[in-house]
C-alpha cells in the first residue's frame, strides 16, 4: 500500500519541479512577463512637504503609497474633472508645461487615453520611462490618471516618477481617472499616441 | 451467471476507463483555460494576489503571480496527453484546495465588511475567469478537486 502512495508522491514532486521550471522560463520569454525582482507594492519614501499654498477647492492630499487608496497625508494632489479639463484647455499644455501620464498598461492605452498623454505602466516602466523622464524636464506640472474608482495604478507611478528625481510638488492625480473623461464626452485618442 | 461475470467486468472496466479520460480532459482543459487567462495578463493576477493580503514577501508574490498561470498550462496539457497523471492530479489537487480556501476566506472576509448575504458575494477571485459568484465558484472548485482526487486515486498514465 505504502508503495504505491510514494510513488504517487514522487511523480507529484517530479512534474511540480518541471512545471516551475517550465513558468520561471516561460516568464522570462513572455513579453507581458513578471520581474520577479521588482517589489511593486513597496511604500514609496515621500516626505510630505508643507504646501505653499492652500489647495484648490475640490482637490486635496493623497498619500503616496502603493498599497493604497487615496488617503494619508503626501505631496501629490487630487484633481476633480473640471481642474483637469482646465489643464487640457491651457495652452501650455500644448507646448509640454502640463503632462499628462496615463498610468495603465499598453493595451488600455491603445483601446482610448487622453490626446497628448504619454504613458507610464508601473509594472512595465522600462517601456516608456527614458521618453517621460525628457517630456518631464521641460513640465511644470505631471498630472497622473488610471481608470479611476479603485484604480492605483496612477499613485504607484506617480511613485516612480517621484523615485526618478520628480519634484512630488509637481506630480498630481486625476482621481477619477479616464473613466470621468469619457463619461464627460472629452476627446479621446486609440492607437499608439505619444508613443508612435 | 458466470458468463456475463467476464462480459460485465469489461464492460465496467471500459465506463470507468472512459470516465477517467473524461475527468482527465475536463481538469485539463480546464486548467489550461485558467491558466492561459492569467499568463495573457499576469499584472492583473498579480494585484488580485496582492489583495488577499497572505503574501507577505514580493519575491514569494512575483513568483506565484509569474509562475503560476504557465505551472495550469503544462499541467493540463501533461494530464491530456496522459502524463503523470497520478503525480500532476496531486499537485492540482493541492493547488485546488489551497486556493479554494483562501477565495472561501476572503469571501467571508467581503461577507463582513459588505454584509450581504454569502453567495451575493460577486467578486474577481484570481481565478482567471473574472467576478464570479461566490457560492458558484466553490461549487465549481468542488467539482474539480473531486475529479483530482479519483484522478489520483485511480489515475493511469499512458506507457
Amino acid at each position: 500500500m505504502t508503495q504505491p502512495v510514494i510513488k504517487v508522491f514522487k511523480e507529484s514532486f517530479f512534474y511540480l519541479m518541471v512545471c516551475i521550471l517550465f513558468g520561471v522560463t516561460a516568464n522570462a520569454l513572455s513579453p507581458s512577463g513578471i520581474r520577479i525582482t521588482n517589489d511593486f507594492f513597496h511604500l514609496t519614501t515621500i516626505t510630505p512637504k508643507e504646501p505653499s499654498n492652500p489647495p484648490d477647492e475640490g482637490s486635496k492630499s493623497v498619500t503616496a503609497s502603493s498599497e493604497s487608496e487615496l488617503s494619508g497625508n503626501s505631496p501629490f494632489t487630487l484633481l476633480e474633472f473640471h481642474e483637469m479639463k482646465v489643464l487640457f484647455e491651457d495652452p501650455s499644455y500644448e507646448e509640454g508645461l502640463i503632462l499628462f501620464i496615463d498610468a495603465r498598461n499598453r493595451n488600455h492605452y491603445e483601446e482610448g487615453h487622453i490626446p497628448g498623454a504619454y504613458r507610464l505602466d508601473h509594472f512595465h516602466p522600462e517601456e516608456t520611462i527614458e521618453q517621460i523622464l525628457l517630456q518631464c524636464e521641460i513640465a511644470d506640472k505631471i498630472v497622473v490618471y488610471c481608470t479611476g474608482g479603485e484604480c492605483e495604478d496612477s499613485i504607484l507611478a506617480a511613485g516612480d516618477l517621484t523615485e526618478f528625481g520628480i519634484d512630488p510638488e509637481q506630480i498630481s492625480i486625476f482621481k477619477d481617472g479616464i473613466t470621468e473623461w469619457q463619461t464627460q464626452e472629452m476627446p479621446i485618442d486609440v492607437g499608439p499616441g505619444r508613443e508612435n | 451467471m458466470q458468463h456475463t461475470h467476464p462480459e460485465l467486468k469489461a464492460d465496467m472496466g471500459n465506463k470507468n476507463s472512459v470516465a477517467l479520460k473524461g475527468a482527465r480532459i475536463l481538469l485539463g482543459g480546464w486548467f489550461i483555460y485558467l491558466g492561459m487567462m492569467k499568463a495573457m495578463d499576469p499584472v492583473a493576477f498579480l494585484k488580485t494576489l496582492n489583495e488577499y493580503e497572505i503574501i507577505q514577501n514580493y519575491l514569494a508574490l512575483n513568483f506565484i503571480a509569474a509562475v503560476l498561470p504557465w505551472f495550469e498550462i503544462l499541467c493540463g496539457i501533461l494530464l491530456i496527453a496522459g502524463i503523470g497523471v497520478r503525480g500532476i492530479s496531486l499537485n492540482l489537487l493541492i493547488l485546488l484546495t489551497a486556493f479554494t480556501s483562501l477565495v472561501f476566506l476572503r469571501a467571508l472576509s467581503l461577507q463582513s465588511e459588505l454584509r450581504v448575504g454569502f453567495c451575493d458575494i460577486h467578486f474577481d477571485c484570481g481565478c482567471g475567469t473574472g467576478r464570479v459568484w461566490i457560492c458558484g465558484k466553490l461549487l465549481e472548485n468542488s467539482a474539480l478537486i473531486g475529479f483530482a482526487t479519483v484522478l489520483v486515486c485511480f489515475g493511469k498514465s499512458k506507457k
